[in-house]
C-alpha cells in the first residue's frame, strides 16, 4: 500500500466516522412525515381563550398555540421577532419601532396589520378589560399606527421590560371591535394566528385544536393537539400507563419511583427542566424577631436546603441564592449559598442576644421564648413538608416553629395582604424578564402588594429603578447581579429551591430538543413516523 | 289535593327566600375574597390591577346592596356571570346537568333494581346466612371510600385486563364515529362510575326495604291475607311489598336534589364534568354567582322533593290525606 492510498483510506474512514455521527435529524434521507395526534393531559381545565384575560397555565398554554405575540423568546431566551419582523429602540429607548411581517393571515383568511396591534393595545388599556397583564402597558405615552405594517411605541420613561411585554398575544380587530370583552363567543371559539386553529372544546372534558396550514413559520407535522382534562392526579398517571395521553408532568415520586418499569421504558422519554420559580421562607419583616439581620440570616445557616430538596423534591431541584433563577442571565453565580452549619447559627443568635438561660431548650431573650408560626397554602403538599423539615431542624437550634396549613383564597387575603404572619412558605412564579421590581421595591409594600414582608434597602430600591430603564442586557444584569448579592446578604427570605419540573412524553414524539426554554417551544417541528401513527381515524385530509 | 298542593307551593317561597337571603350572607363572610385556584404568585398582576377586577365585579358594595341587586336579578331568571371566566352561570350549570342527571339516575335505578329484591329477601329469611351475608356485603359497599374503590377497580379493568377504559365518558375521538360507535363508546365509558356510584348508596335503600318488609310481614292484614289462603308470591309481592314501600318513596323524593348534585371526588377521579366539580371550585375560588347558582338550584329541588315526597305519601296512604 502506497503511502498516497494510506492516506486516502484513512481520509475515507474518517468520513465514514463523520457521517455516522451526525446526529439523526442532520441525515438529509429522514424527512419528517405529517399527521397524528398528541394528547396532553392536565388537572385543570383552560378558563377563556381571550389571551389577554387568560391568567391561569392551562389558557396560557393553549392561547400560544393559537395566537403570537409580536416578539417571543427563542430557546436560549432571548428575544426574537414573531409577528414582527425587526424592531428598533430609539430615543434611548422611550421609543420602539416595530416592523410587521406581511405574509401573515388570520385562521379565517384576514390579513394581520398594525390595526390589530393598536385594538389589542387599547383593549390592553381599557379600564372595563378584566386584564391582569394592563401593569406593563401603563408605561405607553401612545401607540401610532404609521402605515399597515410599521409601528411605533412611545413611553414615559425608558421601560426595558417594556419589549418582553410585546410578546403579548395580538388578538383580531376586525372579529373583535364590536364584541363586549366580557360576554363574546369568542373566549370559547378563537381565531388566531398561531400554529394551530382552535376546533372544539368541551367544559372540563377536553380541547381539539388542529394544524394551520397557512402558518408563516410552515404547517406544523402533527395534526391535531389534544388537551385532555384529568382533574384526579391518580388517575392521570393510570391514563399514562394505557397510553390515553401521552404528554404530561410528572410528581418527584411518580418521576423516581413509578416509572422504571420495562412498559415507561419502552414507550416514554422522561425530562428534567428547571421551572421558573422559586420556593421561600419569607419572614415578616415588621415582626420584631426578624428586624435584626444576624437572626435571619441564622435561620438562613440552620436551615439545610439540601436536605429539603432531598425530601422534598426527591433530588429533582436545585438550591438557589436570589430572586432569580439559576439559568437566567440575570443570576450572580459569585453569590454562593451558604452551607448548613448550625454551631454559625448559634454563634450568631447568641449575638443578638437569644440565649438559653434558663435551660429548658429553648433560646430566650428578655425572658421571652423565641416562638414563630411559619404559614404555608394548603393543596401543596410540598410547600408542607418543607416546613416540616424547617421546625425539626429549627427545634435543634432551640427554636420553636408552629406550622399553620391555611386555604389559599383566605390564607391570601386574612393572612399575607393583612400583613397577619411571622413567616410564610410560598413560592414566585417568575416571567422570563428578571424585572421584579413589584417584589422588592419599598414602594409596593401597600396591602395587596407584593412586597407584603416589607423588605427595603435604598440602594436595592435605586438600583431596580435604573434596571427596568436600561435597554442594555449586559448593563442591566450588571445591576441584576448586585441586587441578587445585596439581597442575599440582607437575608429577607430564606431562598430554598427550583423545582425541576418532569415531563414525560410517548416515544413515538420525535424531533424534541430540551433547551434552556424549556421543551415546547419548536412544538411545531415535533412529528410522528408513519408507521407508529396512532389517531388514524382522526386524521386530517390535506 | 289541588288545594293541599297550591298551599304547599305558596309555603315554600317564604323558605326559599330565607334560604337565599341566608347563604348569600355565609358564603359571604367566609373569609377570603375571588381569585384564581392557582397557588403561585404572579407579580404581573398587580394590585391596580386587583381592585379594578373587584370594581368591576361589584364588590366594593354593601353586601346587603349586593344581596339585593343579585335578588332582583334573580326574579327575573338571570343568574349573572361567573367571575372565573365571564360566562352566563346558568350556561356552565346547564351543560353539567345532562351528565351528572344521567349517572344519578343510571345509578339510582340500578339500586332500585338490585336494593329492593335484596331488603325484600332478606327480610324473608331474616336471621338466615343470606341475610347475614348481605348485610355484610351492603355495609362493605357503605363503607368502602369510593376513590378507593375507584382506582382498583381502573387497575383492574383498565390496565390489567385492559376492556374498559380508564377515565372520561367519551373516547377522544368521540366526534369521530358514527352512531353506532357512540353509543358503545358512551356505554363503555359509564360502566365503571355507575358501578362505583351505586354500591354506596346499596347499603341505605336494602336496609329500608329489609326493615320495612319485616314489619309488615307480621301485620295483621298479612295474616289475614294468609288465612285466605292467597298464594304465598301474592301475599308477598302484592299486598306486603306495596305496604313496605312507603319510606322508599319518602327516600326518593328526597334523593332528588342528590340527582343534581354529583360528588366532588367521584367525578375528579373518574374525570366527568359534573356538577360536584363545578360547586367544589366555585367555592374554592369564591364564585359568588356561581355559588349562589348552585345554592339556588339545590334548595329548589330540596322543597321540590320534599313536596313530591308529600304528595306521593298522601297519594299510596289514605291515612296521611285524610289525618290533615
Amino acid at each position: 500500500m502506497s503511502k498516497k492510498d494510506f492516506c486516502k483510506s484513512l481520509f475515507l474512514v474518517f468520513l465514514f466516522f463523520i457521517l455516522i455521527s451526525l446526529p439523526s435529524e442532520a441525515r438529509p434521507e429522514i424527512k419528517p412525515d405529517y399527521g397524528d395526534s398528541i394528547v396532553v393531559g392536565s388537572i385543570g381545565d383552560a378558563r377563556t381563550l381571550i389571551p389577554i384575560i387568560a391568567s391561569d397555565s392551562a389558557s396560557a398554554e393553549i392561547c400560544s398555540l393559537v395566537f403570537n405575540g409580536l416578539v417571543k423568546y427563542d430557546k436560549d431566551i432571548n428575544l426574537v421577532p414573531d409577528l414582527a419582523e425587526s424592531w428598533q429602540i430609539l430615543d434611548n429607548g422611550l421609543t420602539i419601532l416595530f416592523k410587521l411581517k406581511k405574509n401573515v393571515r388570520w385562521h379565517d383568511g384576514v390579513k394581520f396589520s398594525a390595526k390589530d396591534v393598536e385594538f389589542t393595545f387599547k383593549k390592553l388599556i381599557d379600564p372595563n378589560t378584566k386584564t391582569p397583564y394592563s401593569g406593563d402597558f401603563e408605561k405607553v405615552k401612545n401607540l401610532e399606527v404609521i402605515d399597515d405594517y410599521t409601528l411605533k411605541v412611545s413611553y414615559i420613561e425608558p421601560f426595558a421590560p417594556g419589549l418582553a411585554s410585546w410578546g403579548m398575544p395580538i388578538m383580531p380587530e376586525h372579529l373583535l371591535k364590536n364584541e363586549d370583552f366580557n360576554k363574546t363567543q369568542f373566549s370559547r371559539k378563537p381565531v388566531g394566528t398561531g400554529p394551530y386553529k382552535f376546533k372544539l372544546w368541551n367544559t372540563q372534558e377536553k380541547i381539539i385544536l388542529e394544524a394551520n396550514d397557512d402558518y408563516f413559520e410552515g404547517r406544523p407535522y402533527i395534526d391535531r393537539y389534544i388537551y385532555r382534562v384529568i382533574p384526579d392526579q391518580a388517575t392521570l398517571f393510570l391514563e399514562i400507563q394505557v397510553e390515553g395521553v401521552d404528554f404530561t408532568g410528572l410528581s418527584p415520586f411518580q418521576d423516581q419511583y413509578q416509572t422504571n418499569t420495562k412498559f415507561f421504558k419502552k414507550s416514554f422519554n422522561k425530562y428534567r427542566i428547571p421551572s421558573f420559580g422559586f420556593t421561600y421562607l419569607g419572614f415578616n419583616l415588621k415582626n420584631p424577631f426578624f428586624i435584626d439581620s444576624r437572626v435571619r440570616k441564622a435561620l438562613d445557616y440552620a436551615i439545610d436546603k439540601q436536605e429539603i430538596i432531598r425530601g422534598v423534591l426527591l433530588g429533582l431541584g436545585k438550591e438557589c441564592t436570589g430572586p432569580f433563577i439559576p439559568d437566567s442571565w440575570a443570576y450572580n453565580p459569585k453569590v454562593l449559598p451558604h452551607s448548613y452549619n448550625p454551631g454559625k447559627a448559634r454563634e450568631l443568635l447568641k449575638e443578638s442576644g437569644w440565649q438559653d438561660t434558663n435551660n429548658d431548650g429553648w433560646l430566650d431573650k428578655d425572658s421571652k421564648i423565641f416562638e414563630f408560626t411559619i404559614i404555608t397554602n394548603q393543596g401543596n403538599d410540598e410547600r408542607k413538608t418543607a416546613a416540616e423539615i424547617i421546625q425539626k431542624r429549627l427545634k435543634e437550634i432551640g427554636i420553636r416553629v408552629k406550622i399553620k396549613v391555611i386555604e389559599w383564597s383566605a390564607f391570601i387575603s386574612e393572612f399575607i395582604d393583612k400583613r397577619r404572619f411571622d413567616a410564610c412558605l410560598l413560592g414566585w412564579s417568575l416571567s422570563r424578564d428578571p424585572d421584579n421590581f413589584d417584589i422588592w421595591h419599598s414602594s409596593k409594600t401597600r396591602e395587596g402588594e407584593f412586597n407584603f414582608i416589607s423588605y427595603k434597602n435604598p440602594v436595592v430600591d435605586a438600583l431596580l429603578e435604573t434596571a427596568r430603564k436600561t435597554f442594555n442586557q449586559e448593563e442591566r444584569a450588571k445591576d441584576y447581579k448586585k441586587i441578587h448579592e445585596l439581597i442575599y446578604e440582607d437575608c429577607p427570605y430564606v431562598f430554598l429551591y427550583v423545582p425541576d419540573s418532569l415531563p414525560i412524553i410517548n416515544k413515538r414524539f420525535l424531533g424534541i430538543k430540551p433547551a434552556p426554554l424549556g421543551l415546547t417551544y419548536d412544538f411545531i417541528k415535533w412529528w410522528v413516523p408513519r408507521e407508529m401513527q396512532k389517531y388514524n381515524r382522526i386524521r386530517l385530509q390535506k | 289535593m289541588i288545594q293541599y298542593i297550591v298551599r304547599r307551593l305558596f309555603s315554600l317561597i317564604p323558605l326559599f327566600v330565607g334560604i337565599t337571603l341566608i347563604s348569600f350572607f355565609v358564603i359571604h363572610l367566609a373569609p377570603g375574597k375571588p381569585s384564581s385556584l392557582q397557588t403561585d404568585l404572579n407579580p404581573k398582576v398587580s394590585l391596580e390591577v386587583r381592585e379594578r377586577l373587584a370594581k368591576v365585579y361589584g364588590l366594593d358594595k354593601p353586601l346587603i346592596v349586593q344581596y339585593k341587586n343579585w335578588f332582583l336579578r334573580l326574579v327575573r331568571f338571570d343568574f349573572g356571570r361567573s367571575f372565573l371566566d365571564d360566562r352566563l352561570v346558568w350556561d356552565k350549570i346547564k351543560e353539567r346537568i345532562p351528565i351528572t342527571l344521567g349517572i344519578n339516575l343510571l345509578s339510582l335505578l340500578l339500586i332500585l333494581i338490585v336494593g329492593i329484591p335484596l331488603g325484600v329477601n332478606a327480610a324473608l329469611k331474616s336471621g338466615s346466612f343470606f341475610d347475614k351475608a348481605t348485610t355484610v356485603f351492603v355495609f362493605f359497599g357503605f363503607a368502602m371510600p369510593t376513590f378507593w374503590l375507584a382506582l382498583l377497580l381502573m387497575n383492574l379493568f383498565g390496565i390489567n385486563l385492559q376492556i374498559l377504559p380508564i377515565s372520561g365518558i367519551k373516547s377522544i375521538d368521540f366526534e369521530f364515529m358514527n352512531l353506532a360507535q357512540k353509543i358503545a363508546d358512551l356505554g363503555r365509558h359509564l360502566i365503571l362510575p355507575v358501578f362505583v356510584s351505586a354500591v354506596g348508596g346499596l347499603a341505605g335503600i336494602s336496609r329500608y326495604m329489609r326493615q320495612g318488609m319485616l314489619e309488615v310481614k307480621l301485620s295483621e292484614f298479612v295474616l289475614a291475607a294468609r288465612a285466605r289462603g292467597l298464594p304465598e308470591r301474592v301475599i308477598i309481592y302484592n299486598h306486603a311489598l306495596r305496604n313496605a314501600l312507603i319510606p322508599i318513596i319518602t327516600i326518593l323524593g328526597l334523593s332528588l336534589p342528590g340527582l343534581f348534585g354529583g360528588s366532588v371526588i367521584f367525578e375528579t377521579i373518574f374525570a366527568i364534568p359534573g356538577l360536584g366539580r363545578l360547586f367544589f371550585e366555585a367555592v374554592m375560588s369564591r364564585d359568588y354567582p356561581l355559588i349562589m347558582g348552585e345554592l339556588v338550584l339545590g334548595s329548589i329541588l330540596t322543597l321540590l322533593g320534599n313536596l313530591i315526597a308529600d304528595i306521593a305519601n298522601a297519594y299510596v296512604d289514605p291515612r296521611i290525606r285524610y289525618s290533615r
